[in-house]
């Protein structure tokens, strides 16, 4: 099996996770989708292939994912994982599942004949009990670990997913424990995150002074096993000496958008302290709300550098390797949309950040004086001025328009990179492929007492 | 030409008037504290800073009967100067305006002339002009009596940073607020001593009750205002986005038709910056909020 390293950076543009449907066998108590589940559609299949023809032509991904709901359940599931196969553009095809279905090795050999390599399991109890009680299905605890005996036995790549709450943080070491037998390549961990129970009245967010502890022992006997951990949603400072495990990136989802409008926001009261600040989400809003800020517990890591209040929220990627603060990513053709302008105007293009729905040139001119100039999918909004796939705009000025000629500089520079943009723009580039998923189409008829539902946001007063 | 005054804060100098932003309508656009921001978009075809008072007072009913009376603060004493507030509390809804005085100029006289057709204004008080902000509050109290009864004088504290929120009206002189100004995040070392040493609400004996104080999704704003009043702590958020807005609208109790507005209206509005004001005090267990408040430019 290749080695671990190399394949599962956080390089997450190389990623593409695809929403096949929110059907499943299991009711995870924690389920973050649960209420979606009765009305959020999958990803249509049409655009599925879209997708996938457009990996094949920019090889803008390595791995596709495909996740549910459980997506063992779904029909056409061998039909998804030809396209991906047959296309010859993915590296890697992935599974994200309860592994329930795999303790059936005839289903499980053919799934991986088919072409998936590797195999991202839940696991979010020691033992029967705990699991069962969790995905309220007696016996799913018992089909998950045979499905992972038959992955096993097939060769194939295992990554496990535990979701953090009070129902399991007291055993999270015992996971490890039980995982260990399979082998997995990386034990991910991530915290819960209340999407539908923002108020948390089932109580399963566990506080960070009783998880902090139990996930460091955890850490650190995977540690000790030589399993690689990936943790998310957890404060890097409360990670102790498995700070490095932290890895709060996602891979680009086709899911349905209305999924990321209940998506928690976080937030902490050291950022800018904290030399961590834009990479370390903190806590997350309802985290706060019920618990506080944990303003004595979290420590920041002291700044090497000045704070700057990021513009755009968290970057996933940068073209300039060792020039910005972003994860350095492998997509010259973003910066060959602006390559010479920053020459052309004695200025210097500083970084671009690539993000979900935003490509950011960060422009610099000298004496402080820096503007953005940032591309968005073509849409009908406002923008300066259109290219074949953008709305482009300037942003964050940042320059003291009473120095001489300054202002001028700028209008210039910013005139140049647009029409720089526009005349280089093939057409057909793509920031955010959920796009294609916004709109009545992308829901299921809801019943009626489903317009009652709502995000508790736990401020009712 | 008018130049903006506001307490002691680094960012709050301005070089000029004629260097302060301005929108494409040439709107100068400013915070609570009368520091100029640039808009966060280009601004053709953008709503005004105003925008939201209309709707506020269309949608509680009030348009007709204040909106001649801010037009002519708008055009006249008030122009560039002034900032409103719209207030949701358990007792009434309130429209709060502050008018900066960097001059020290006698402004509540001015303002009387302005006002006159429709109101008196604090008529017991003597306007020396030594104050650094002038406010007033409207409601249907208000309207009933044609009367405000008192003005509220805001002058730089003792301390950098700081203001002090003075009463004055018939009943005398007295000190109703404290406010300690600063960035939110980057001198949160600075505002949350300040927010924790509350005689409001008893921190010390439970730490989750900041959560429920410092409203974490409010709290991606540039500036934090501490207030400390009689009967209730306040925070100001300054500087949200219309996304926060929105947020804050729904989550407390403003008008659905408000909130159905600044969700439809989001791309004239993504361009502006809003302050918001959170008063709370303890109630046994509870953090209970007294009082919210929109600010914008008149």
């Amino acid at each position: 099996m290749e080695s671990y390293k190399g394949r599962f950076e956080p390089t997450r543009f190389e990623d593409l996770t695809v929403t096949v449907d929110f059907h499943c066998h299991s009711a995870c108590r924690f389920c973050i989708v649960q209420e979606g589940m009765n009305y959020y559609k999958g990803v249509p299949f049409e655009l599925y292939e879209a997708a996938v023809a457009d990996n094949r032509r920019a090889k803008r991904y390595r791995r596709v994912t495909f996740t549910g709901g459980e997506v063992t359940l779904e029909k056409r599931l061998f039909d998804y994982i030809d396209i991906a196969r047959d296309s010859q553009s993915f590296e890697h095809i992935r599974i994200q599942t309860n592994g329930r279905l795999f303790a059936d090795r005839a289903f499980a050999r053919r799934v991986v004949d088919a072409g998936v390599d590797e195999f991202f399991v839940s696991l979010h109890g020691h033992d029967a009990a705990t699991q069962d009680y969790i995905s309220q299905r007696p016996g799913s605890f018992d089909e998950a670990i045979r499905g992972l005996e038959n992955l096993r036995e097939l060769g194939v790549c295992i990554l496990t997913n535990t979701v953090l709450t009070t129902l399991n943080e007291p055993t999270l070491a015992a996971i490890v424990d039980t995982v260990r037998p399979f082998a997995p390549a990386r034990m991910e961990w991530w915290n819960y995150l209340p999407m539908e129970d923002y108020a948390d009245e089932l109580g399963l967010l566990s506080p960070m002074s009783e998880l902090a502890p139990s996930l460091r022992e955890a850490l650190a006997r995977a540690r000790d096993y030589g399993i690689e951990s990936a943790v998310k949603y957890v404060p890097r400072c409360l990670l102790g000496e498995h700070g490095e495990s932290q890895d709060n990136t996602q891979p680009d989802v086709v899911i349905v958008e209305e999924f990321y409008d209940k998506y928690p926001k976080f937030a902490c009261i050291h950022e800018a302290a904290c030399e961590h600040g834009d990479t370390c989400l903190g806590l997350h809003h309802p985290y706060i709300t019920k618990f506080g800020w944990e303003e004595d517990v979290l420590v920041p890591f002291p700044r090497a550098t000045p704070w700057r209040e990021p513009e755009y929220g968290l970057w996933v990627g940068s073209d300039r390797p060792g020039e910005g603060t972003a994860i350095p990513t492998d997509q010259p053709r973003w910066a060959g949309l602006v390559v010479g302008v920053a020459e052309r105007h004695r200025a210097r293009l500083a970084n671009v950040m690539l993000q979900r729905r935003a490509c950011v040139y960060r422009f610099e001119l000298g004496e402080g004086a820096t503007v953005d100039v940032l591309l968005t999918a073509r849409s009908e909004a406002p923008a300066l001025a259109r290219s074949a796939s953008f709305n482009l705009q300037y942003r964050n000025l940042q320059a003291d328009l009473s120095a001489p000629g300054l202002r001028e500089r700028l209008s210039a520079l910013v005139e140049d990179a647009i029409q720089t943009v526009i005349a280089r723009d093939p057409g057909g580039m793509h920031l955010d492929a959920r796009k294609g998923l916004v709109g009545d189409d992308s829901v299921r008829r809801r019943p009626r007492r489903a317009k009652a539902l709502r995000v508790l946001d736990g401020s009712e007063p | 030409m008018y130049t903006p005054t506001t307490v002691e804060h680094p960012r709050h100098r301005l070089a000029s008037s004629a260097a302060a932003p301005r929108s494409a309508g040439g709107e100068r656009l400013f915070d609570l504290a009368f520091a100029p921001y640039r808009p966060l978009r280009p601004t053709a075809g953008k709503a005004g800073g105003d925008a939201l008072l209309w709707e506020a007072l269309q949608v509680a009913g009030a348009r007709e009967r204040w909106e001649p009376a801010l037009r002519a603060i708008q055009r006249g004493v008030g122009r560039g100067r002034t900032i409103w507030g719209a207030s949701v509390g358990a007792a009434q809804r309130t429209w709060r305006l502050r008018l900066a005085n960097p001059g020290r100029v006698r402004l509540l006289e001015a303002l009387r002339a302005e006002l006159g057709p429709w109101l008196a204004v604090a008529p017991s008080v003597d306007d020396d002009g030594a104050y650094d902000v002038l406010g007033i509050e409207l409601s249907e109290e208000v309207a009933a009596r044609g009367c405000v009864d008192a003005v509220s004088h805001y002058l730089r504290g003792a301390e950098p940073r700081t203001l002090e929120v003075w009463q004055v009206g018939s009943a005398g002189r007295r000190r109703v607020d404290e406010v300690l100004i600063a960035e939110a995040k980057r001198e949160i070392n600075v505002t949350l001593p300040r927010i924790k040493a509350s005689p409001i609400v008893d921190f010390s004996g439970d730490r989750s009750l900041l959560g429920r104080t410092l409203i974490p999704e409010l709290f991606a704003c540039r500036y934090l205002h501490v207030c400390r009043r009689c009967d209730a702590d306040a925070l100001v958020y300054s500087g949200i986005n219309v996304d926060q807005l929105t947020w804050f609208l729904s989550r407390f109790g403003h008008p659905a038709a408000l909130v159905d507005y600044a969700r439809g209206q989001r791309e004239r509005l993504d361009h502006l910056l809003f302050d918001v004001e959170v008063a709370y005090r303890q109630e046994g267990v509870a953090i209970v909020y007294p009082e919210t408040t929109l600010y914008g430019n008149l």
